[in-house]
């Protein structure tokens, strides 16, 4: 034996343990280093440092995170068992609701990134669309964290739907619902994306890229698609949405508009008449719109012509309805009247500012969820 | 429902015989017994065009009974194409570049009588240079095209059908390379409105391996149902749906077109005096001669 480190019976045991220890205490005061640096980024965040705080948290790695999260985890767990001890007054002072922000913001930025890379649409997840994932549970136990994980579930249900990904923006839903499974703004959330998926037949890029044996393209990891039922499941929600706020106009229209997607014309035409009486805006220029094919379906074309043309009236800067109108009075033997009507609306291409409501109503529109995740982080900064 | 008259759908025989006379305000009426069908007839043997067929080569049913016709020398007709190009955002790159090279190709070879119009479709619908001769026109139209937004194939189609005014029956020429997601007709209705035109359509088709902008594209031609429905559509008015496989293979298909134009047999038809309201199926084939022949499937009659 040589003159270094020399043990006595039974050292061997005691020294490993030492050694156990101060792994133990290393990697304890590492985490310590790595959550304290983590919550200042948020801190930085929450006070209003965005693009400091964005552009460092990018530098974060999945596993450093995944530290993060277990020891939010942990102080979770400890938390839920007391309502006055020192670890739930830790665990209500966390900045979990910057905390998701800031990831889910740095997903969506990701996202922006690689669309504009590929020039594809993306719904891959990244580390930072899990982390807000992961810590929305733990946010719904602060004070007040129910009702912003409600809405910042409703918001990240919008926005992926807008940029495509209807899969995981009905995953965002069910998630709130699962929280608040009454809340009327998650069921129509649920519903857009499920009529998206039923609409579009397709759940998200990524899952489409697949090809099966014979060489088709066909959704990996998820069942074909079958529209009817997606779209039952649509109108399921957006009644539930109705029972839980009568007054919810877009749910309303949307019941109305599925509902004749479904073949159920006289549900649908009375859906749809209450909708042009309650709704305004885009809203009402679609519930005219939808009322008016509804009844050129049903063989009422002078009533059709009449709401399509109260829709046109309402939005002039919209070929949608022109195109129904025109449609309509060609249809009826009138193409002078048609070609004039689309004629009007095709010398104003180039001149909308904003989306087609038809193009909102299918698919989403990004600015509706910033605006409320925005809402949400002004929140969280106060 | 007030009667619908048979609007856009037929020729009107005097505007045939090479004449250019101005487009109608009026779209053709079916008054009374004025106006003719018109029938352009492509006629191949083993994908070879079979030329210098007379009247006596064709036999023509309307609803199951022999009509008489005429043969009109195609060659002194004018063609009156309206070019209707997809410009979503799926056409960036390599597509657009060599659509632009084809539409341009085919400006250039039409003849100074005939006349040419651009109407380009994402989410929004441009009429981007009315029918004109004007051949720099249609170029500058042709070259600033853009990539950007969604896809309306139906809608950007109806638009093709409604608006020109021209007297002449109209070659519809729609290319797109993605399934429909953004129109407000739906196949049902459009496939009425080429029905009840006067239009021959022929599309392009462009295949695209991936994803582009969220949606899929035309994968493949047997596996769209939007390039099933696009060849119907083609097919009701005679014309055809031509795959470009690849970006470079839209210039050729262009070119197929055209020539296929050249080829073509025009064959005018009047209908009886009172013809009975409905859809009509037209038949056409050879009497003595083996081939095929493609032509309009029927053409409509509205209810007085």
């Amino acid at each position: 034996m040589g003159a270094g480190l020399s043990f006595r019976r039974g050292t061997p045991a005691l020294a490993a343990l030492f050694i156990l220890a101060l792994a133990n205490a290393s990697a304890a005061q590492m985490v310590t280093v790595k959550e304290r640096a983590y919550w200042g980024v948020v801190t930085l965040y929450a006070k209003g440092e965005r693009g400091i705080a964005l552009a460092n948290i990018g530098a974060w790695t999945e596993s450093d995170l995944g530290r993060i999260q277990k020891s939010v985890e942990d102080l979770e767990k400890v938390a839920r068992r007391c309502t006055g001890c020192e670890e739930r007054r830790r665990f209500d002072a966390l900045p979990l609701r910057a905390a998701i922000l800031l990831h889910a913001e740095r997903d969506r930025v990701d996202r922006a990134v690689r669309i504009q890379e590929s020039g594809a649409a993306d719904c891959a997840v990244s580390a930072h669309g899990r982390m807000s994932g992961e810590l929305f549970g733990p946010a719904a136990l602060q004070p007040g964290g129910g009702e912003f994980a409600k809405r910042f579930a409703v918001a990240s249900s919008l926005h992926l739907r807008s940029v495509l990904c209807f899969l995981s923006g009905r995953n965002w839903a069910e998630a709130g619902l699962k929280l608040a499974p009454r809340d009327a703004m998650l069921h129509l959330a649920d519903g857009l994306a499920s009529e998206s998926i039923g609409v579009t037949g397709f759940v998200e890029p990524n899952l489409r890229m697949a090809r099966d044996a014979r060489g088709r393209l066909s959704n990996s990891g998820y069942p074909d698609v079958k529209p009817r039922d997606e779209l039952k499941r649509a109108l399921g929600e957006f009644e539930k949405a109705l029972a839980s706020n009568p007054r919810l106009a877009e749910a309303r229209l949307r019941a109305g508009r599925v509902g004749w997607r479904l073949g159920r014309g006289l549900e649908a035409l009375e859906s749809l008449k209450r909708a042009v009486s309650e709704s305004e805006g885009a809203l009402l220029y679609l519930a005219h719109l939808f009322l008016g094919q509804c009844l050129e379906d049903d063989g009422d074309l002078e009533g059709a012509i009449e709401h399509y043309a109260a829709a046109v009236a309402l939005r002039p800067d919209t070929q949608i309805g022109a195109v129904a109108l025109a449609h309509a009075h060609s249809r009826r033997g009138e193409p002078e009247k048609g070609r004039e009507i689309l004629g009007a609306a095709l010398a104003r291409s180039g001149t909308r500012r904003t989306v087609d409501p038809y193009w909102s109503y299918l698919m989403g529109a990004t600015s509706l969820a910033e605006t409320l995740l925005e809402e949400l982080r002004v929140e969280s900064v106060k | 429902m007030r009667p619908l008259p048979i609007a856009g759908l037929l020729g009107i025989c005097a505007s045939l015989a090479g004449a250019q006379t101005e487009p109608s305000a009026q779209p053709p009426v079916f008054a009374v017994q004025v106006e003719s069908v018109l029938i352009d007839a492509f006629v191949t043997n083993d994908g070879s065009r079979i030329p210098g067929l007379t009247a006596r080569d064709f036999i023509l049913k309307d609803n199951g009974a022999t009509q008489p016709f005429d043969l009109l020398p195609a060659e002194s007709l004018p063609i009156r194409a309206v070019l209707v190009f997809d410009t979503s955002t799926s056409m960036q790159g390599a597509k657009i570049e060599r659509l632009r090279s084809a539409a341009e190709a085919f400006v250039d070879r039409l003849r100074p009588e005939d006349e040419a119009a651009l109407v380009s479709f994402s989410d929004e619908i441009s009429w981007r240079v009315p029918l004109t001769s004007d051949r720099p026109r249609l170029h500058f139209g042709i070259l600033s095209l853009q990539p950007r937004g969604a896809t309306s194939v139906y809608d950007a189609l109806f638009t093709a059908l409604l608006m020109p005014r021209s007297a002449l029956r109209t070659l519809v020429i729609l290319f797109s390379d993605g399934e429909d997601n953004m129109s407000w007709l739906g196949e049902k209705q459009i496939k009425e409105a080429v029905e009840r035109s006067n239009a021959l359509i022929h599309v392009v088709a462009a295949r695209s391996e991936n994803f582009q902008s969220g949606f899929v594209r035309f994968s493949s031609a047997s596996d769209s149902a939007n390039v099933k429905t696009l060849r119907g559509l083609a097919a009701i008015t005679g014309g055809s749906l031509i795959e470009a496989e690849s970006p470079d293979r839209i210039g050729p298909a262009f070119s197929q077109i055209i020539d296929q134009m050249k080829d073509r047999y025009v064959l005018r038809y009047t209908p009886e005096s009172d013809p009975t309201p409905g859809w009509h199926a037209l038949d056409l084939q050879l009497t003595s001669r083996k081939g095929k022949v493609r032509g309009r499937t029927g053409y409509w009659v509205e209810a007085r």
